[in-house]
C-alpha cells in the first residue's frame, strides 16, 4: 500500500493531470471568472454594485487568493451560466447546487465542501482536470473553515 | 437415442468438475475486480465501458454453471432429445446480449467523441491522501487486467480438452479483456496528458471488441443450431470425426455403403449413419452391433442412430 502511494505521489509529482485546455495556468495571477447564481443561504447576491457573500463566494474568494487570482463574478439565468461553463468561457459557478442535479451530465462537480442531508458542490468545467483538482484541493484545505448559516461547521 | 442421462469417460467427467470450479473462479475473481472498478467509477467513458464489460464477463461463466445442471438430465416425454442443447441455447443468449451491449456502448462513445464531450476526473481522499482519482482506475483496471490473463490461462487447457466451445470462448473473452482494460488504462493516461479524446476513443476501441466477440460467438451458435457438421474447436474447419465414422462403417463386412450425418449436440456429438445393407440378414442384430460399435469411436458420441436404407442420397 504505501508502495502504491509512493508510485502515485511520483506520478503525480509530475504535474499530472493537465488541462486540454489550461485553464489552472490561465486563472493563475490572473482573472477567475465566476458565475453566480443566488440561492441564500449558500450565496447572497444583491447585484453586481456591491460583492457577493455566503459560504460558496467566501470559499470562491480563498481559492482565488492560493492561486493569486481576482474574483470576476459574472451573473446570468443558470443555464446561461451552465452553457458557458460547458464551453469553457467562465471558470467556476456558485449556486447552493448539490451533486444530484441533472447538470452533472453537462459540468463537472466538485467534491463536497459541505455535506448535511445533500452534498454541496461547486460547477467547474468538463475536462480540466488540472483546474479541477486545484479547486478540489483547495476545497479540502478550506471547508473546515466554512461556518454554515446557522453557526455549524463544516465537517464531512 | 437413448433416454439414460450423458454418461462420460472418468478423465472428461473429472475435466468436466474442473471447468465447474473454474466457472466459480471466474465468478469470484470477476466480481472482485468489477467491486474494485465500481468504487473508482467517475465520469470517465472509457472506465464505464471497461466496467460493463468485465461484469459481462461475469454472465457467461453464471450461465454455464447453470446450462450444466439442465444439460445432464435424462430425455423425458416433453424433451425426448435430452437437455444438451442447454449450452448451445446459455451461449446464444449471452452472445446477443454481449452483442447489443457492445453497440451501445459504441454509440455511446461515438456520440462523446462527435459532440467533445470531456471526461471530468477529480480528486479522492484514500487514507488522508487527496490523490486524482485517475490513478486509483488505472489501479483497478490493472487488477482486472490481471484476473483476466489468469483465467483466461486457466481455462483454456480444460476448454481444449473437453472440446467445449462455449468454455472455449470464454477463455477468450477472459483473455480479450487485457486489451480492454489497456485500452482504458492507456484512455487515462491521455487524459491525464491532458488529452481528453483518449477516453471516449479508448472506450469506443473497447466497445469494438465487445461486439467483435459477441457476433463471433453468435455466428458459431447459430451454426450450431442449424444443425452443422462437428468443426473443430476454434477453426472454421470441419472436425473429421464424421469422416471416420462413415469410413467404419463402410469397413463392416455386411455394409455396402455408409453415411454419417452428425450434428454437434451441446459438447456431445450425435446423428445418424446410414447404411446401405449388402442383405437384410440377421439386420437388427448388425445393426444393433454397428451402434455400439461405431459409438465407441470417440467420447463425444452419443445417442447415435444406425439406419439400413435402400440407397444414399450424397452430399
Amino acid at each position: 500500500m504505501r508502495r502504491v502511494l509512493l508510485f502515485c505521489c511520483l506520478l503525480a509529482a509530475c504535474d499530472l493531470p493537465r488541462d486540454p485546455d489550461d485553464t489552472l495556468k490561465h486563472v493563475q495571477n490572473a482573472t477567475m471568472r465566476v458565475g453566480i447564481v443566488n440561492a441564500e443561504p449558500w450565496t447572497i447576491d444583491v447585484g453586481s454594485g456591491s460583492a457577493p457573500s455566503g459560504v460558496e463566494p467566501s470559499l470562491v474568494q480563498a481559492i482565488a487568493q492560493e492561486l493569486g487570482a481576482t474574483v470576476e463574478w459574472v451573473r446570468k439565468p443558470e443555464h446561461e451560466l451552465m452553457r458557458d461553463l460547458h464551453d469553457r468561457k467562465i471558470h467556476l459557478v456558485i449556486g447552493g447546487f448539490t451533486d444530484v442535479l441533472p447538470w452533472k451530465q453537462e459540468v463537472a462537480f466538485t467534491r463536497p465542501y459541505f455535506t448535511d442531508r445533500d452534498r454541496h458542490v461547486l460547477a467547474a468545467p468538463p475536462g480540466e482536470n488540472a483546474w479541477l483538482v486545484a479547486v478540489e484541493r483547495a476545497i479540502e484545505r478550506h471547508k473546515g473553515e466554512i461556518t454554515m448559516p446557522n453557526g455549524e461547521t463544516a465537517r464531512r | 437415442m437413448s433416454a439414460s442421462p450423458l454418461q462420460l469417460p472418468e478423465q472428461q467427467q473429472q475435466l468436466l468438475d474442473r471447468s465447474r470450479r473454474l466457472a466459480w473462479l471466474s465468478i469470484a475473481l470477476l466480481s472482485s475486480a468489477s467491486i474494485f472498478m465500481a468504487f473508482t467509477l467517475g465520469q470517465s467513458q472509457a472506465m464505464k465501458t471497461a466496467w460493463i464489460s468485465d461484469v459481462l464477463s461475469i454472465v457467461p461463466p453464471a450461465v454455464l454453471l447453470v446450462a450444466m445442471r439442465f444439460e445432464r438430465r435424462p430425455a423425458d416425454r416433453r424433451f425426448p432429445f435430452g437437455y444438451a442443447r442447454a449450452i448451445s441455447v446459455s451461449f446464444l443468449v449471452t452472445a446477443s446480449v454481449l452483442t447489443l451491449f457492445g453497440l451501445t456502448l459504441l454509440i455511446d462513445a461515438a456520440m462523446k467523441l462527435l459532440t467533445g464531450e470531456r471526461p471530468p476526473i477529480g480528486t479522492l481522499v484514500i487514507a488522508g491522501h487527496q490523490i486524482w482519482a485517475g490513478w486509483p482506475m488505472i489501479a483497478a483496471l490493472a487488477y482486472s487486467l490481471g484476473c483476466g490473463l489468469l483465467i483466461g490461462k486457466l481455462k483454456e487447457p480444460v476448454a481444449r480438452a473437453l472440446h467445449d466451445k462455449a468454455l472455449a470462448a470464454e477463455a477468450q473473452m477472459n483473455r480479450d479483456e487485457w486489451m480492454s482494460e489497456g485500452a482504458a488504462i492507456v484512455g487515462l493516461l491521455l487524459v491525464a496528458y491532458g488529452m481528453w479524446w483518449g477516453d471516449a476513443g479508448s472506450a469506443a476501441f473497447i466497445s469494438i471488441m465487445i461486439i467483435k466477440d459477441g457476433w463471433s460467438s453468435v455466428k458459431e451458435v447459430i451454426a450450431d443450431l442449424m444443425d452443422e457438421a462437428p468443426t473443430t474447436l476454434g477453426h472454421l474447419g470441419l472436425d473429421e470425426l464424421p469422416v471416420k465414422v462413415a469410413a467404419a462403417a463402410e469397413q463392416l463386412p455386411w455394409v455396402a455403403r455408409a453415411q454419417a450425418r452428425l450434428r454437434e449436440h451441446g459438447r456431445m456429438i450425435t446423428g445418424q449413419v446410414l447404411v446401405v445393407p449388402r442383405s437384410d440378414e440377421d439386420l437388427t442384430a448388425r445393426l444393433a452391433r454397428a451402434t455400439r460399435d461405431l459409438t465407441n469411436i470417440d467420447w463425444r458420441l452419443h445417442g447415435l442412430v444406425v439406419v439400413a436404407v435402400a440407397d444414399l442420397e450424397p452430399f
